[in-house]
């Protein structure tokens, strides 16, 4: 089931308003911008889980790092 | 949609047990750090967690990762199911490979995707009409 949505009133940059309206239209909008957070804590708890991993474990090897980044499709 | 990096129970598990698996939590940390630079979502189907989650010691580690809010369970909907049963039938597989048919249905949500997998081989089969995946071994 669907979270409950809670309605936020929130303050950005004209021009990025106008981008995020465009790109989503004005319907659209909250579930643009849920989105987005969403990714964006995502992003923030990879990081944070990579760095602790790192802290514990000590350092990917760099020949580790480059065969991955090798290997990860070119888009 | 994004790009994303799907994760099978052996990315999974070297993810969730890296004092125990060695050169795979090796590989699937870097693969992991590189979706990280690319901005890719990184996602587990919910399928998958039948494979990994055998009793509470190894359940503990898995949650532990997944509540992280870093990696997301995908979870199994009837578009997904009916895209692995498509998958399977074209690659003349049978039930027994459903598991890695859900993986690459999964897959398939993303604009594009990254497969992490301890063993490509049927994956490849299942995924080999998709330009848009790409399988990486650990």
């Amino acid at each position: 089931m669907a979270d409950a949505a809670e309605k936020l009133s929130i303050s950005m940059p004209r021009k990025l308003a106008s981008a995020a309206r465009k790109r989503a239209g004005q319907r659209g909008l909250s579930s643009f911008v849920s989105r987005a957070v969403a990714r964006e804590l995502e992003r923030e708890a990879l990081g944070q889980f990579l760095h602790e991993l790192e802290a514990t474990l000590g350092p990917i090897p760099d020949a580790e790092l480059k065969r991955a980044r090798r290997v990860w499709p070119k888009r | 949609m994004a790009e994303a990096l799907i994760l099978d129970s052996e990315a999974l598990n070297a993810l969730a047990n890296p004092g125990t698996r060695g050169a795979l939590t090796v590989r699937a940390r870097a693969i992991a750090h590189v979706a990280y630079e690319r901005g890719a979502l990184l996602r587990v189907p919910a399928p998958v967690l039948a494979e990994v989650c055998r009793g509470s010691r190894f359940d503990a580690a898995v949650n532990v990762v997944l509540n992280r809010g870093a990696i997301v369970v995908t979870d199994l909907t009837r578009e997904i199911a009916q895209r692995a049963g498509a998958l399977l039938t074209r690659a003349r597989m049978s039930s027994a490979n459903a598991i890695d048919a859900f993986v690459v249905a999964t897959a398939l949500e993303f604009e594009t995707a990254v497969i992490a997998s301890g063993d490509t081989a049927d994956l490849s089969r299942l995924a080999a009409p998709y330009r848009q995946i790409s399988l990486m071994r650990l």
